[in-house]
C-alpha cells in the first residue's frame, strides 16, 4: 500500500470523535506537564497510564503521544514568561526568552516559539513517516548478531552525550544493564539476585524506578531550591511578531527542524542535546553572536524547533526498532506493552493501521498544541500561581498512587521511593540520570541477543564480525568508545592543569 | 563518593554472579553477562576514583544538618507506604498529606486540615471512581 493510502487510512481512524478528544486531553495535560516544573513528560505519561487501561490501544497510544508532545509545547511557556523552564529541553529558551518578555516582546517569543515548534513538529512526523518504515524493513533482516551490535552503539553513543564526563555515563549505563538481570532468566529461568524476594521474580519495574528518579528525586532536589514568580501575562492582542522578527526566525526554525530531528534519532537526552546544539548554531551563524542572550528571536526560534523536532526523531528507533532512546518513550514503550503491543520491526508490518493512526494524531497533535499554546497561555501560567509548597505534596501523592496502580503492588513503591533517594543523591553528585533508566529497559535485549547470538555460532565469536553490518555497527562502536575516552582524558587533564 | 558506591556495587555483584551457572560458550549461561558487567562496573568505578578531580563531592555531616525537609519528606513518604495498605486509602493519604503540609510545608494546623481534606477527597473520587482503580479500603472499608 503506497504512502498516501496509508495516512488517509490513518487520519480516518484519527479523526473520529473519540481519538480526537483523546488526543486533545493528551496535548492539554502535557502542555500543563510542560509548564509545571517538578513533573516532567515522563511522570506525566506514567500518571496516566492506568487512564488508559479502559481505552482500546489505538486510543492509549494517541493519547500518551499527546502528552510527550504537549510537554515540550508546554515547556517553553514559563521559560520565556518567568525564567524558569518547565522541563529541561526548554532551559536553553530562559537565555533569549526572558530577556525578551523584560522587552516587551514576550508575546512574539510565545508566539515564534509555537510556530517553530509546530513547523519543527510537522517535518519531524515527515520523517518518522518516510523514515520508520524503511528502517523497520532493514530491521528485519537484523539477527541477534546485528541487534546485540547495533545496542551497543546506543549504548556507547548514550554514553558520550551524556551531560557529564563519559566515565560517569558509562558507570550509570552499566549499573542499569545491571540492575536489568535482576530477576527470572529468559532464556534458563534462572533467578538472579533476587535474594528470595518474590517481587523480584519478574525483575526490578521500570515504571517505579523512571518515576522515582525522575518524579520524586526531582521533587526533592526542588525542595531545596526558592523560587521567586515574577509574573508577566501577555494579552492575546500582543502575540504577533513584527516582520523583522518574524524574517528572522525562518532560517533558525528550518536548521532546528533537521538538527532536531536527526539529533532525536540518538538515544539519551535527545531534547536537551537538541536544543543546545540549535542555540550554539544559531549564534555561530548569526552575524550579532554578542546578542545571542539579551533577546535575539533567533535564541528562542532554533531551540524550541529543535526540541519539538527531536520528539519525532525519537519516534523513529522507537517505533521501527523498538528501541526508545529517552525515558519518557521507555514509558510510553511500557504503557504499549501493557496493551499487549510491542514496538520492533515488525510493529508497523503487523499492526499498520494503529502506525498510521498515530502518524496522522501526530499531525493532529500538533495543530491543537498551537491552537492550545497561545490563547490559553493566561491559564497556563495561572497554574504557576500555586505555590510549590502545595502542588509538591500533591504531586508526591500521585507519583505514589499512579505507581501502585500499575500493579497494585507495594514492593513498587518501595522501588519508587528507592529510586527517588537513589535519583537525589546521583542529581547531587551530578550523575546523569537518563542512561540509567534506559540501560534498565533495553539492558535484557542486549543480553538476550548476545547469548543468542553465541548459541547460533557454536560459541564462536566470528558471529559478531561475520556479518556486514554487525562489524559495521561494532566499528562504530569501537571508535565511538575510543574518541570518548580519549576527549574524557583530555578533559580531566585541562581540569588538572 | 559516587565512584565508591560504583565500585562497591561492581565487586558485590561480582561476588553473587561467580555462584550464577556460567554455561558454556556455545551455550551462555544465566551469569555469564553479570559477570562482564559486575567486572566492567568495578573497573570503571576504580578508575573513577583514581580520576575524580573532587567535583560532586558529599559531605555528609551537612548533608544530615541541612536537608531536613527532604530527610522529612522521605520518611513520611516510607511511613505511607508502610501502612498504605493496612490503614487504606483515605487514612494513609490524610495523615500523610497532613503532615506533609503542617510539618513539611508549615502551613498553619487549620490550613493544612483544610488542604490535606480537599486534596484526599478529591484524588480519592479522581482515582478511585473516574479511573476506576483499586485503592485499598483499610479497616474502615472506605
Amino acid at each position: 500500500m503506497d504512502l498516501s493510502n496509508n495516512l488517509l487510512i490513518g487520519f480516518q481512524t484519527a479523526l473520529t470523535l473519540k481519538n480526537l478528544y483523546l488526543c486533545f486531553l493528551g496535548c492539554l495535560w502535557g502542555s500543563m506537564v510542560g509548564v509545571l516544573p517538578g513533573i516532567g513528560p515522563l511522570a506525566g505519561i506514567a500518571l496516566l497510564i492506568p487512564a488508559t487501561y479502559g481505552l482500546d490501544v489505538t486510543g492509549a497510544i494517541i493519547m500518551l503521544a499527546g502528552i510527550y508532545y504537549g510537554a515540550m509545547y508546554g515547556g517553553s511557556t514559563t521559560s520565556i514568561l518567568m525564567n524558569i523552564p518547565g522541563e529541561s529541553a526548554s532551559v536553553v529558551t530562559c537565555l533569549d526568552g526572558y530577556q525578551m518578555t523584560k522587552k516587551g516582546r514576550a508575546g512574539a517569543a510565545l508566539f515564534i516559539a509555537a510556530w517553530g515548534s509546530w513547523v519543527g513538529g510537522t517535518l519531524s512526523v515527515l520523517g518518522v513517516m518516510l523514515l520508520a518504515p524503511t528502517l523497520a524493513n532493514l530491521a528485519m533482516k537484523f539477527g541477534p548478531a546485528e541487534m546485540f551490535s547495533l545496542l551497543l552503539v546506543a549504548f556507547v553513543l548514550l554514553g558520550s552525550l551524556g551531560t557529564g564526563s563519559f566515565l560517569k555515563s558509562m558507570a550509570m549505563i552499566v549499573l542499569g544493564l545491571l540492575a536489568g538481570t535482576v530477576g527470572m532468566d529468559n532464556l534458563t529461568g534462572a533467578y538472579r539476585f533476587t535474594f528470595g524476594i518474590r517481587d523480584l521474580f519478574d525483575g526490578i519495574g521500570f515504571v517505579p524506578v523512571a518515576m522515582g528518579m525522575f518524579g520524586i528525586g526531582e521533587i526533592l532536589a526542588a525542595t531545596e531550591e526558592t523560587l521567586v514568580h515574577e509574573f508577566y501575562k501577555p494579552r492575546l492582542r500582543e502575540l504577533l511578531p513584527n516582520k523583522h522578527e518574524f524574517r528572522a526566525s525562518i532560517g533558525p526554525i528550518l536548521r532546528g527542524s533537521g538538527l532536531g530531528f536527526f539529533v532525536g534519532l540518538l538515544p539519551g537526552s535527545a531534547h536537551v542535546l537538541s536544543s543546545f546544539l540549535s542555540y550554539i548554531v544559531e549564534k555561530r551563524l548569526s552575524k550579532k553572536p554578542e546578542e545571542f542572550g539579551t533577546g535575539r528571536i533567533e535564541g528562542v526560534a532554533g531551540p524550541e524547533t529543535a526540541n519539538n523536532a527531536a520528539t519525532g526523531g525519537a519516534m523513529v528507533p522507537f517505533l521501527a526498532l523498538g528501541i526508545p532512546t529517552g525515558p519518557a518513550i521507555a514509558v510510553m514503550m511500557v504503557a504499549l506493552l501493557i496493551h499487549g503491543v510491542r514496538p520492533g520491526p515488525l510493529f508497523i508490518s503487523e499492526q499498520p493501521q494503529l502506525f498510521w493512526s498515530l502518524i496522522a494524531s501526530l499531525y493532529i497533535g500538533n495543530i491543537i498544541l498551537v491552537a492550545l499554546n497561545l490563547p490559553l497561555v493566561g491559564l497556563f501560567v495561572n497554574l504557576l500561581r500555586v505555590p510549590f509548597r502545595i502542588l509538591f505534596p500533591i504531586i508526591l501523592l500521585v507519583c505514589l498512587i499512579g505507581t501502585y496502580s500499575i500493579s497494585l503492588s507495594r514492593f513498587d513503591l518501595v522501588v519508587l521511593l528507592g529510586s527517588g533517594v537513589m535519583g537525589y543523591v546521583f542529581r547531587k553528585l551530578r550523575y546523569d540520570l537518563a542512561p540509567f533508566v534506559l540501560a534498565l529497559i533495553i539492558g535484557p535485549t542486549l543480553e538476550e541477543s548476545f547469548r543468542q547470538a553465541l548459541m547460533r555460532s557454536g560459541g564462536s565469536f566470528s558471529i559478531f564480525w561475520g556479518s556486514p553490518m554487525a562489524l559495521s555497527f561494532l566499528a562504530i562502536a569501537a571508535f565511538l568508545l575510543f574518541w570518548s575516552l580519549l576527549r574524557s582524558l583530555r578533559r580531566e587533564k585541562e581540569k588538572k592543569g | 563518593m559516587g565512584s565508591l558506591i560504583f565500585f562497591l556495587a561492581g565487586v558485590f555483584a561480582l561476588s553473587m554472579s561467580i555462584r550464577l551457572p556460567l554455561g558454556t560458550m556455545d551455550k551462555p549461561g544465566p551469569g555469564i553477562f553479570p559477570l562482564i558487567l559486575s567486572g566492567l562496573l568495578s573497573i570503571i568505578g576504580g578508575l573513577l576514583l583514581l580520576f575524580e578531580t573532587g567535583s560532586g563531592k558529599m559531605h555528609w555531616s551537612r548533608l544530615i544538618r541541612e536537608k531536613g525537609t527532604v530527610w522529612k519528606i522521605i520518611l513520611l513518604s516510607a511511613v505511607f507506604i508502610a501502612a498504605f495498605e493496612w490503614l487504606g486509602y483515605l487514612a494513609a493519604s490524610t495523615l500523610y498529606l497532613f503532615f506533609l503540609f503542617w510539618g513539611v510545608c508549615r502551613f498553619r494546623a487549620a490550613a493544612a486540615v483544610a488542604l490535606t481534606a480537599i486534596i484526599t477527597v478529591s484524588s480519592w473520587y479522581f482515582f478511585g471512581t473516574i479511573l476506576g482503580l483499586q485503592l485499598p479500603a483499610g479497616p474502615w472499608r472506605l
